[in-house]
């Protein structure tokens, strides 16, 4: 089964999601859709019938506990302080289902799911780092962004596509994690925290049978796509990289290439769209199926839930001069007087 | 042939001893050497006071442009910079090196390492981490310290002489010409963050969760410690009754025998602490507490330790013999004055006007 988790404004990109996970699990498997819903359904536009069950946070939390994990945390720190609580509930819900995915709604399910099943039938748990190998050239200085260190600060497996098999042993990970993240899903580098992500650090030494997906046709995204070429081979995508070659391409992640200012690396520049036709005609595919959810119209309602706002994205020359006085004012912390 | 080695500064020979002490007699086919961050020239040390093991001073290995990177770091950082130059000027000269293994000078290693010999012949490198369950508490150091400084403890690495590790040790060679340092901030804790990516980078590393390897006051909270008939530590996982009332274990259920203890922070002349970097645990048992004597968490129970306390007091006993006292007043020669930044509040003043800026950009 798949869960997602929304707040309103992203349901077109969950629903598409859901829609490219049914075509995608397909070989007669029954594909449960459920969407973990970090908002209040009071906000939801008047007539809307989900087509996939939503479990709104507000049956998880007491009305208490949802305030006060709304009034310390951004609208994205507050959907993934809830994350794993909605796995382990969703999970419970659904005992018929003994393999759960989870992907952000920004995912598409591009291809065959085979080889994600295939990988869980002995794994307890998949995790797709965000890079497999040093994004400079060896030996010389690298100036492009984000750099190795930036990584560390945001963990290096994604925390926006996992894969889970049912046993104790994911019951127990699931416990642990929801124990650390609803507190401490905070943005924070210098307290060594970032969502529920930077947690996952621990998932491979702290439980069994979790294995680190390399392989270059998993987790396709910007952010990965300087080491990695795509293209299509029939209706299916295949792509090479450092860990393989011709790999299939079962799944995408559209964050930062639907929308720029969105996820952790709004101001990379390792990658330019419009040189890699094999990314643009993914999202030209990708701007279709959501198109179908256009009629919606809730890109302007705001979430319900995280009321510290998010850090702003600055583009052009507020970009350059806030970069500018920063260097300034290092300047003036590091200079020996 | 398994090349072993440490580094350190001449004030902790004495320690590096220790360990070298401890691999000749449980895994003597290994061949042990001392990288010296020091100049025996500037120390000229007396007969006694010279190690029955090979030295090799850190500016003889060929580190490109070394005298900046001396500049650059402070005694923490170059001495963390300089260990996979260590291991590429192993490699290089020493062909016959098939196997290079890394320990901190504060291990004591107690039992020959045949896992770790048969591991490195199937991966390319075996990393332990700091604590293989959760922390139970969030004393320091708890996980999140973990997610900020590396999940793996760069006390111990062992690595094959093969392309993979070969590959792994000239990227880290890189990354620490310029970025050894402490800035958590910036995703940055010494050699030690870096080594986070081994595994993501790499198929053939072995992260090792056996609980003998690198037990350290980082992971006292799943190790608990006792001797067995034949006097060998063992460690198991529970706190048991019988051992917690002296007296030998009786069941061997988990019990794993102890292979190396990493002492990091002990200082023997503060024989009642376990560590200067943790706050977690204390020796002191209730034996002590009744007879009215201080020490950490006397009145906790659950934070006493009194099983490690026979461990570090061996520990201190063999750097006293290996003349502790005698080593330690030596000065680094690249050791340099601590960096003060004085003038705060002249620095907060003149930053004033900029971040006034920086915020009126930053708003909606």
């Amino acid at each position: 089964m798949l869960v997602t988790i929304c707040t309103i404004r992203q349901l077109p990109q969950a629903l598409a999601l859901g829609d490219s996970f049914c075509q995608s699990a397909a070989n007669g498997t029954s594909a449960s859709v459920v969407i973990g819903l970090a908002d209040d359904p009071v906000h939801l536009p008047a007539g809307f019938v989900s087509p996939y069950p939503l479990v709104p946070i507000g049956e998880l939390l007491s009305t208490e506990q949802l305030t006060t994990l709304s009034s310390v945390y951004t609208p994205t720190e507050f959907a993934t302080a809830c994350k794993p609580l909605f796995i382990k509930e969703i999970f419970r819900r659904y005992p018929q289902s003994d393999r759960l995915l989870y992907a952000d709604p920004n995912i598409q399910f591009v291809g065959p799911l085979t080889p994600v099943w295939e990988r869980l039938a002995t794994a307890n748990t998949l995790l797709t780092p965000f890079i497999t190998r040093h994004p400079g050239q060896a030996g010389a200085i690298d100036t492009q962004w984000p750099d190795e260190k930036f990584f560390q600060n945001v963990g290096l497996y994604s925390a926006d596509f996992l894969a889970f098999r049912r046993s104790a042993e994911t019951d127990r990970l699931l416990t642990w994690w929801d124990d650390r993240v609803r507190e401490r899903a905070y943005i924070d580098f210098c307290a060594g925290l970032c969502l529920d992500q930077l947690w996952l650090m621990h998932v491979p030494v702290f439980f069994l049978d979790v294995v680190v997906v390399r392989n270059p046709g998993w987790h396709v995204a910007l952010w990965n796509l300087p080491e990695r070429t795509l293209r299509q081979q029939g209706t299916n995508w295949v792509a090479d990289g450092p860990a393989g070659q011709n790999q299939p391409v079962p799944f995408v992640n559209f964050k930062g290439l639907l929308n720029p200012d969105e996820g952790f690396f709004p101001y990379q520049n390792r990658v330019r769209i419009s040189e890699r036709p094999d990314a643009a005609t993914l999202l030209t595919t990708y701007r279709q199926a959501l198109s179908r959810y256009k009629s919606l119209l809730v890109e302007l309602i705001e979430p319900a839930y995280g009321q510290k706002p998010e850090p702003v994205v600055l583009r052009g020359w507020r970009h350059t001069t806030v970069k500018s006085l920063r260097s300034i004012t290092r300047f003036f912390d590091q200079v020996k007087l | 042939m398994t090349l072993a080695f440490t580094i350190c500064s001449i004030n902790y020979l004495a320690q590096a001893r220790t360990l070298g002490d401890s691999l000749r007699q449980t895994n003597p086919a290994y061949q042990y050497v001392i990288g010296l961050v020091d100049k025996l020239s500037t120390a000229n040390l007396p007969a006694e006071l010279v190690p029955d093991y090979p030295m090799i001073e850190v500016d003889q290995i060929g580190i490109p442009d070394f005298a900046a990177m001396c500049d650059r770091y402070d005694i923490t950082e170059l001495n963390t910079a300089v260990k996979p130059f260590f291991i590429d000027y192993f490699y290089k000269t020493s062909p016959d090196a098939t196997e290079v293994i890394y320990f901190d000078p504060d291990i004591i290693v107690f039992q020959p390492l045949t896992a770790l010999n048969e591991a490195l012949t199937n991966y390319s490198l075996v990393l332990t981490p700091h604590t293989c369950s959760p922390t139970p508490d969030w004393e320091r150091p708890n996980e999140q310290h973990h997610l900020n400084t590396g999940i793996f403890n760069l006390g111990f690495i062992g690595l094959r002489n093969d392309i993979t590790a070969r590959q792994f040790v000239n990227w880290w060679k890189d990354r620490l010409v310029y970025e050894c340092r402490i800035d958590l901030c910036a995703g940055l804790f010494v050699d030690q963050q870096w080594v986070n990516f081994a595994p993501v980078y790499h198929d053939n590393v072995l992260i090792d969760h056996h609980v003998g390897y690198n037990a350290a006051y980082w992971n006292l909270h799943e190790r608990y410690f006792s001797q067995n008939d034949a006097g060998e530590w063992i460690i198991k996982n529970q706190k048991t009754l019988d051992t917690d009332s002296g007296s030998r274990p009786t069941s061997t259920e988990s019990a794993q025998p102890l292979l190396f203890f990493h002492f990091s922070g002990y200082n023997p002349d503060r024989p009642d602490e376990i560590s200067k970097y943790q706050t977690r645990y204390g020796f002191a048992n209730q034996d002590v507490a009744k007879a009215g004597k201080s020490g950490r968490y006397v009145d906790r129970p659950e934070q006493q330790r009194p099983d490690v306390r026979p461990l570090f007091d061996l520990y201190r006993e063999r750097l006293l013999a290996n003349y502790n006292e005698q080593y330690r007043p030596y000065p680094c020669v690249y050791i340099k004055p601590p960096v003060v930044r004085r003038y705060q509040r002249v620095r907060k003043l003149l930053k004033t006007p900029f971040n006034r800026v920086i915020s009126l950009l930053e708003s909606r």
